[in-house]
């Protein structure tokens, strides 16, 4: 039988693995679509250590999102609420372009990181602890700092760089 | 003493130190109470990680939490019902047979790894075939008919004369299902006839302690068949061999008196070893999805060109069509369905689970590509999964994993020299696709892998 919380683990979990998530496809939906498939197979499968299967198994969903071959598609049940139906009617047209820039801007100063550096600082930011990123990464829990270091100080640049550009073509 | 390094500020601002050995993280803090110039750099980089949170704040997206409720509501009503021992599996069983055949052959030899055979259509000779056979084996199995020996020879090597001595019970048909599917994986050839000669020259009565040991444990053999069938590899990928073992039934654990890696004396050893082939086949029979089964032997008109798979040494080339392979396919069918019918298998209901499964389920090798080595992955008694190697081209080759349920790839070693790497998920857990090609080819392989495409 597990012991797993699943409640609490639900609560705190699935809006990490969003976050998480939507820096690697940027649609909001998608990544909720993708959590969701990631609790929907820890549900079924009960993994030992079931925050660092989510993480895994949602990394893998992305990269798999990305080159179009998730064979699994019949298990994405998207939930809609009706909280998330009425937010999204209530944007208005320029606040919605405004977001769209800033995910341009962060979206295209992650892209300048190595692989394994964006990794890092999404699975940092999305709440996973040295530990949890060195085992994920195949890493020293020791070297999680230094590529962390690593890749906020290149996202910084990249995004610096990026908004130079911007005024200058302004 | 030596300062601290961006790396070590980070830990300490993200409050990571406590997840360091505990001399380190005191060595850490200590400097940082006493040394002006590192406590200057921490500043810089409190800065530095405050504008990464900033930029990556500036995209987050709004989550609302589905309900958990709901989603345990799908996860039962899609959850399989009945057995969980998956095609997949079965497939992996047929996978343990060779790779048994070759560990057997391991043994035999005195622990040097065999080089795995490269696969022709003109290295296999009717001689080394008859020679295959055990004189000690029925005249029925000698008699049957070429699609019959086929199976039996491209089975097992050392232990075609077990496939024979199980004949008389019905076993031994079904045992020529494994040998056949053995044949997806490259390895129909099996051993040169001289290496034939020299494990049946070992164990010159190992037919006849099949049929005792057999017999020792007959309802075994149907049913759940609760296997731990040895597995090794052959070629250079040959694990230290007995340390894993492979349930064909699915079932991970590994029943103690089954465990072959702690039989000490090698007549043990190969006595245990030819009970689970035995074993074995009941198990790899049991999705009763015949079609599915033969397809597994690479009989398909549609596997890539490539040579590495080729067809049963009696069928000249030319005839490698469509129709020869349906006739092959077909006859195949009928010399299972009629072991079934013996052995009383036949009546046995399809599971439900398995007919759903079988258009979603990988295929263990990808067909058309000659199969090196068959490992299986795991510690102890847990396997991890299996771990295929095939020949791409000249000396390149690719990797497969399948993993087991809950086991991340993570665990696999980190993909080095320009190799490549290409993954997904599939319904029993991770399918990992390394090469040194560009991942677009690879993703072309992993696809192939899916009968569906």
């Amino acid at each position: 039988m597990s012991n797993i919380d699943w409640n609490d683990l639900y609560r705190t979990t699935f809006p990490e693995l969003v976050r998480f998530l939507h820096r690697k496809v940027w649609d909001e939906e998608r990544a909720r679509d993708l959590a969701q498939e990631a609790f929907v197979r820890a549900l079924k499968h009960e993994p030992k250590k079931p925050r660092a299967w989510l993480f895994q198994v949602a990394a893998n969903l992305a990269r798999d999102e990305a080159r179009t071959v998730i064979r699994r598609k019949k298990h994405l049940v998207l939930l809609k609420t009706e909280v998330e139906v009425r937010q999204s009617s209530q944007r208005d047209a320029d606040s919605q372009l405004d977001e769209q820039e800033r995910w341009a801007a962060v979206r295209g100063s992650l892209e300048m990181l190595s692989e394994k550096d964006r990794e890092a600082l999404l699975l940092w930011d999305a709440g996973q602890s040295y530990t949890e990123i060195a085992r994920q990464l195949d890493l020293a829990v020791g070297a999680v700092g230094t590529t962390l270091s690593r890749a906020r100080k290149r996202l910084a640049e990249a995004y610096n760089e990026r908004e130079k550009a911007n005024v200058a073509r302004r | 003493m030596s300062h601290v390094d961006k790396g070590e500020l980070h830990a300490y601002l993200d409050g990571a130190l406590d997840e360091y050995p505990q001399a380190e993280a005191e060595r850490i803090r200590e400097h940082l109470d006493g040394c002006v110039e590192c406590a200057e750099m921490l500043e810089i980089e409190r800065a530095v990680r405050s504008d990464a949170e900033a930029m990556l704040g500036l995209a987050l997206p709004e989550v609302d939490l589905p309900s958990l409720e709901e989603l345990r509501a799908y996860v039962k009503r899609t959850r399989p019902v009945g057995p969980t021992v998956s095609v997949r599996m079965y497939r992996m069983g047929w996978a343990a047979s060779i790779a048994l055949a070759l560990g057997t052959g391991w043994v035999l030899r005195g622990g040097q790894p065999i080089e795995a055979p490269l696969i022709d259509r003109g290295d296999f000779e009717a001689s080394a075939l008859e020679e295959s056979i055990s004189p000690q084996a029925p005249a029925a199995l000698r008699e049957s008919s070429p699609m019959d020996r086929d199976f039996t020879a491209s089975g097992l090597s050392g232990s075609s004369d077990l496939t024979a001595a199980a004949d008389g019970s019905g076993v031994a048909p079904e045992r020529a299902v494994a040998g056949g599917a053995a044949k997806a994986l490259g390895a129909r050839g099996d051993l040169p006839a001289d290496q034939v000669a020299k494990a049946r020259s070992v164990m010159p009565d190992a037919s006849v302690r099949s049929e005792a040991a057999q017999a020792e444990s007959p309802s075994r053999g149907q049913g759940e068949a609760r296997t731990g069938t040895q597995v090794a590899a052959a070629g250079a990928d040959l694990e230290p061999a007995f340390e894993v073992a492979l349930d064909a039934g699915g079932v991970t654990e590994m029943e103690p008196d089954t465990d072959v890696a702690r039989q000490g004396a090698a007549e043990d050893l190969t006595d245990e070893v030819r009970t689970s082939a035995v074993e074995e086949a009941p198990a790899a029979l049991s999705s009763t999805n015949f079609d599915d089964m033969i397809a597994a032997t690479g009989a398909t008109a549609a596997a890539p060109p490539p040579a590495a798979i080729t067809e049963l040494n009696e069928v000249p080339a030319e005839a490698d069509s469509g129709q020869e392979v349906e006739r092959r396919r077909s006859e195949s069918r009928m010399a299972v369905t009629s072991a079934l019918d013996q052995s009383g298998l036949a009546s046995r209901p399809a599971m439900d689970d398995d007919a759903d499964r079988q258009n979603d389920e990988p295929n263990l090798v990808v067909l058309g590509y000659e199969v090196l080595s068959v490992t299986n992955m795991g510690e102890g008694t847990t396997s991890k999964g299996v771990h295929v190697v095939q020949r791409l081209e000249g000396d390149a080759v690719f990797e497969i994993y399948h993993l087991e349920l809950d086991i991340e790839p993570a665990i696999l070693p980190a993909a080095t020299g320009g190799l490549n790497e290409v993954s997904v998920l599939a319904e029993n857990g991770w399918i990992v696709l390394r090469g040194p090609r560009a991942e677009e080819e690879l993703q072309g392989l992993l696809d192939s892998l899916f009968p569906e495409g």
